[in-house]
């Protein structure tokens, strides 16, 4: 084989754009109904694009492999503005557990409507043989869908999310006993651990964001360390990241808080205020951050972002908290990102120096309340997307009378209020409800009435307990 | 496979650290002889790791544009490309010291020098799976992540931290469960223990948890979209500006720098202010090694701002320039101005004029070493701009025993412009070296100045005549009517008209220059010609005419109309353009 031939920059870019129209269909068609124009006029641009390179070249076949997309086998390249659209798309057909599609010369554009819609619409039970039968049963016959190619994990991926969160507790755990005893960090353990974080985050973002409603306050650190990773990657996921930067930030905000070992622990969990001098120490905790990692050696870019992270994670968006500064004009994307995935975190965590801590709604609400001001407003909305206004571990009250651990958002923007909730308490215990589901005559027949607070309880985990049968 | 013919690929190209797969110690696997479809596809993947391997050694052994290098990188993505046409995916099971296929080795072996397989199971690589339409640049990268992973500190990264970074889109590999490896500590195995208790006992019986009372929300309330509170949520963001954010930070580098000039004013402790230091200290050589003067520039500023308003922190920040002012962080950034890199000087210039208190001692070590000119003119622009280079430290090197040390400090005492140099130039004068002598002839002629000139005339003296020439050139060019008599005393010497014809020219232009009509007996005589014993020799002559031509006094002038109807052609000649000269000049007065 010699050097790929260089491809014509017109064909890329057409195979670009088609990607991107039919990426931008599936995610119109979950928001609008089909007579909507904006769904309409997505449809027809794909459409034209489709007939014209079907009856230019043949059949088309857009596949995927490791969240790469190739059009008739030849990879698309994307930059990273493109990030964001590819992943939708990518986890679109993921969902399905469809590999590849193939639009066949002649498609209709009835046929392809049909195609976006049957695609766009399932939820989240669905499969490749559900959505094949679904679309035979609607006449899309110019369309024909293959299952992935063979990957390289050969792990039950139901098991994947828990041992992932599991062995960054366990990292942690042997960071905290490094750095105690004065000895080297193992970075490249940490890389592995937080980079596996990443992978399963690019599966599905839910499996490990539900895992951080577990908080423990005796291993604290742990978990806390743990949840603001995941929390992190998951915004810059959103953000539309790419896969390197993912890491980056994964492991910034991994180590954010590792100055805190350095803090007396009488002074950490001292139940009640704090004096000026504890407070202090206290506010110390991001200089020890730099400090333990700069003694590490071995200052890698991503070291040396997480430094930065792990010094800018308490210093507001308006440049207040802490450490004062003396020159420093502004925060850094990542650590901006770090400081609404730790708040968010520590408010909702039980402490034993408070008696209740805020829920998960309370603590969305103080972080849209603080927009601006300690937070990145633009990182704000889509933070809130990303978890809802009932953030998973939510445990609120049905208008059915039951009580119910919300899960997971709801789909798609205008669905952040109504989320996909598991009863726990009252009647059909452990069924899921998708309180976004309107009945015939377009109404909610289940709505959110209250929000509990189980305070120093703790959280309920935001999954299905089967789901943990392998654990 | 022991004893088969070896596949073609593998004779194709010999180099380093060439072998077989035979010699390579490729075996049959557990089951023997596989059939033929199976024994095609066992070939291919033989061949496609022998290609692999070659491509490994020369990468590792020479540079990326080597064509070696190059061609065995070609010749690895064709093969690839060739197996993978065939058999659709090639997958390889990653052993301690081979890779099997199936259940056949298809590399490895003891005694493999670089064995790949080898290095890829250290780092807990169990499988590669290589995937049809792999691309020439996947291959490339896969091949130097492969050599990368060799030289990286392994604390820090390993293979498959690499690996992932590089986010193939035709290659899947496994890797082992990072728990299984690692140091044993104190609680190890209970974290993970109290977790899945803890997960296992909420999510199973959530009925026994207290929930207390419930807050009420509904539509139009907190919880709802309908809130105006909530309109940020809906608020659309651009991926691209985000995209884009990133892309404009600072470099990282930069933005560390300044976290640690936070905590080097902010930190509490001596450790943490020490470590900060040096991390500063770090990032200021890296950015001086890698020519980035201007990120440098902007930290040496910051730095001493903070010195002024932050006086409890000068000691660690003087520490710090001091550092970067030494002439071992210095010498590359200034002599590689003598490369490719002369552009770079006015950056340079400007960093070294910010740092120039802690500097110049670097820079006066350094000139001593200057060789090139752009290097010698960025240290003498740094050294003499504003106040310039306090003179003990340019003077402190007079002595040194290597001339050309010598030489670079006369040549600074001539461009600082102090008239306290000539004192130190005078010592110069009478250095060994004819070179330093006639640095130093150039640098006083630089000060000027009685003392200077006195000094200057003397030279004329000087045992060589390159030293002679120059310091006759330099009272030409100070016009020092003062130095006339002992210019003509060395013209009328009797070993003058033995002297080099170019020495013989310069001394009577000088003498044109600097000379009143006092001199023109001596001339007359001299051009002339006729002595008591023999003539003149003709340089002599055409001498005297030329320095009447330059001092242009209306005596000089009639005795040049006489000499320009003289017997000889060259000398009336020479008559006529000096007289020439010589009218061009009285115009101009």
């Amino acid at each position: 084989m010699s050097r790929p031939i260089a491809r014509d920059t017109a064909t890329d870019a057409f195979e670009r754009r088609l990607v991107h129209m039919l990426s931008g269909a599936l995610r119109t068609a979950e928001f609008h109904e089909r007579d909507n124009q904006v769904a309409v006029e997505g449809v027809d641009g794909l459409y034209r694009a489709l007939r014209e390179r079907t009856e230019t070249l043949g059949a088309t076949a857009i596949s995927t492999r490791n969240r790469h997309v190739f059009v008739d086998g030849e990879r698309v390249r994307m930059g990273a503005s493109d990030y964001l659209n590819l992943t939708s798309f990518i986890k679109t057909l993921d969902r399905w557990g469809v590999g590849s599609l193939t639009v066949l010369p002649g498609i209709t554009r009835d046929e392809l409507t049909a195609f976006i819609y049957g695609v766009a619409r399932g939820r989240r039970d669905g499969d490749l043989a559900t959505l094949q039968k679904r679309l035979i049963r609607d006449n899309v016959r110019s369309v024909e869908l293959g299952a992935p190619t063979e990957e390289g994990f050969a792990e039950d991926p139901e098991s994947l999310p828990v041992r992932t969160y599991g062995s960054c507790l366990e990292v942690m755990g042997e960071l905290h006993t490094a750095i105690v005893g004065n000895r080297q960090i193992r970075t490249r353990r940490v890389r592995r651990v937080t980079q596996s974080v990443v992978d399963q985050m690019m599966r599905d973002e839910y499996a490990l964001l539900a895992l951080t409603t577990i908080k423990r306050f005796d291993d604290h650190l742990f978990s806390h360390s743990t949840n603001v990773a995941v929390l992190s990657v998951a915004l810059g996921q959103r953000l539309g990241l790419q896969k390197s930067q993912l890491g980056e930030l994964c492991l910034a905000a991994f180590m954010h808080d590792l100055g805190k070992i350095a803090v007396p622990k009488g002074i950490l969990d001292k139940p009640g205020t704090l004096d000026d001098h504890e407070r202090e120490e206290i506010n110390q905790h991001p200089i020890h951050s730099v400090h333990i990692l700069l003694n590490q050696g071995n200052l890698s870019q991503s070291t040396l972002r997480a430094i930065i992270g792990g010094f800018e994670h308490h210093i507001n968006f308006d440049m207040s908290g802490y450490p004062l500064l003396s020159h420093k004009k502004g925060l850094t994307l990542f650590g901006r990102i770090i400081t609404l995935a730790d708040r968010f975190d520590a408010i909702s965590t039980p402490r034993v120096y408070r008696e209740t801590s805020f829920t998960p709604h309370q603590a969305i609400r103080h972080v849209i309340e603080h927009a601006g001001t300690q937070f990145d407003p633009e990182l704000v909305g889509v933070f809130v997307r990303m978890i809802g206004l009932y953030p998973p571990g939510t445990v609120v009250g049905l208008s059915s009378g039951d009580v119910a651990v919300s899960i997971q958002p709801g789909q798609g923007d205008r669905s952040v209020d109504r989320p996909l909730v598991r009863i726990i308490k009252g009647n059909d215990i452990g069924v899921s409800r998708d309180l976004s589901e309107t009945d015939d005559a377009g109404d909610y027949p289940l709505s959110i009435v209250g929000v509990y607070n189980p305070g120093n309880e703790g959280l309920f985990p935001a999954m299905d307990p089967e789901s943990l049968r392998h654990f | 496979m022991s004893g088969q013919e070896e596949p073609p690929s593998a004779r194709a190209m010999a180099q380093p650290g060439d072998e077989s797969p035979a010699q390579m110690g490729v075996r049959s696997g557990p089951l023997g002889r596989p059939d033929s479809d199976e024994r095609a596809s066992h070939d291919l993947a033989t061949e496609a790791c022998a290609a692999l391997y070659r491509a490994y050694r020369a990468a590792r052994f020479y540079p990326a544009n080597h064509p070696v290098a190059v061609e065995s990188l070609d010749a690895l993505s064709q093969t690839f490309a060739r197996t993978l046409d065939e058999i659709g995916s090639l997958k390889l099971t990653v052993m301690p010291e081979a890779f099997l296929f199936g259940d056949q080795a298809v590399f490895g072996g003891d005694g493999i020098r670089d064995n790949i397989a080898e290095l890829m199971f250290r780092d807990g690589i169990r499988s590669l799976t290589f995937h049809r339409g792999i691309e020439h640049e996947e291959v490339s990268e896969f091949v130097w992540t492969l050599v990368r992973a060799q030289e990286i500190g392994r604390e820090e990264q390993d293979l498959a931290t690499i690996l992932w970074d590089c986010d193939f889109a035709h290659l899947d590999y496994s890797v082992t469960d990072p728990l299984l490896e690692g140091d044993d500590w104190e609680g190890k195995g209970q974290v993970l223990e109290r977790f899945r208790a803890d997960l296992l006992d909420k999510a199973a019986h959530p009925e026994h948890i207290d929930l207390g009372t419930p807050t009420a929300t509904g539509p139009g309330e907190a919880g709802s979209l309908d809130d105006p509170a909530n309109s940020i949520i809906m608020q659309e963001f651009s991926s691209e500006a985000i995209s884009g954010q990133l892309e404009n930070e600072p470099d990282v580098l930069f933005e560390f720098l300044e976290v640690l000039t936070e905590v080097l004013v902010t930190g509490s402790t001596d450790e943490e202010v020490g470590s900060a230091s040096k991390a500063i200290s770090d990032v200021l050589s890296s950015y001086l090694d890698w020519g980035e003067f201007g990120s440098l520039t902007l930290a040496v500023r910051r730095l001493q701002s903070i010195s002024e308003t932050t006086p409890a922190r000068s000691t660690e920040i003087t520490g710090i320039l001091d550092g970067l002012a030494s002439p071992d962080a210095l010498r590359k950034s200034i002599f590689e101005l003598d490369g490719k890199l002369a552009e770079r000087r006015p950056q340079l210039e400007e960093l070294l004029y910010l740092l120039r208190h802690a500097a110049y001692p670097s820079l006066v070590e350094l000139l001593a070493e200057a060789g090139g000119k752009t290097s010698r003119k960025c240290i003498l622009n740094v050294c003499t701009m504003g106040e310039g280079v306090p003179l003990p430290l340019v003077t402190a090197k007079m002595n040194d025993p290597r001339w050309y040390v010598v030489r670079n400090m006369v040549f600074m005492l001539g461009a600082l412009g102090d008239p306290e140099a000539g004192s130190h130039l005078e010592g110069a004068l009478d250095h060994p070296d004819e070179r330093v002598r006639r640095e130093a002839v150039r640098s006083l002629s630089g000060l000027g100045g009685p003392r200077a000139n006195y000094l200057i005339t003397s030279s004329l003296t000087d045992p060589a005549p390159s030293v002679r020439i120059l310091a006759a050139r330099a009272l030409a060019r100070l016009g020092q009517p003062d130095a006339a008599a002992a210019i003509l005393t060395q013209i009328t010497s009797k070993d003058f008209p033995g002297r080099d014809d170019t020495e013989v020219e310069v001394f009577f232009e000088a003498l044109g220059e600097v000379a009143d009509d006092r001199a023109l007996p001596f001339l007359q005589d001299l051009w002339g010609g006729k002595t008591f014993l023999r003539s003149k020799p003709m340089a002599i002559r055409l001498g005297a005419l030329k320095a009447m031509g330059r001092m242009a006094t209306p005596e000089a002038m009639d005795i040049l109309a006489r000499a320009s109807r003289a017997g000889d052609e060259e000398l009336r000649r020479q008559a006529r353009r000096s007289l020439l000269e010589a009218e061009r000049r009285a115009a101009n007065r």
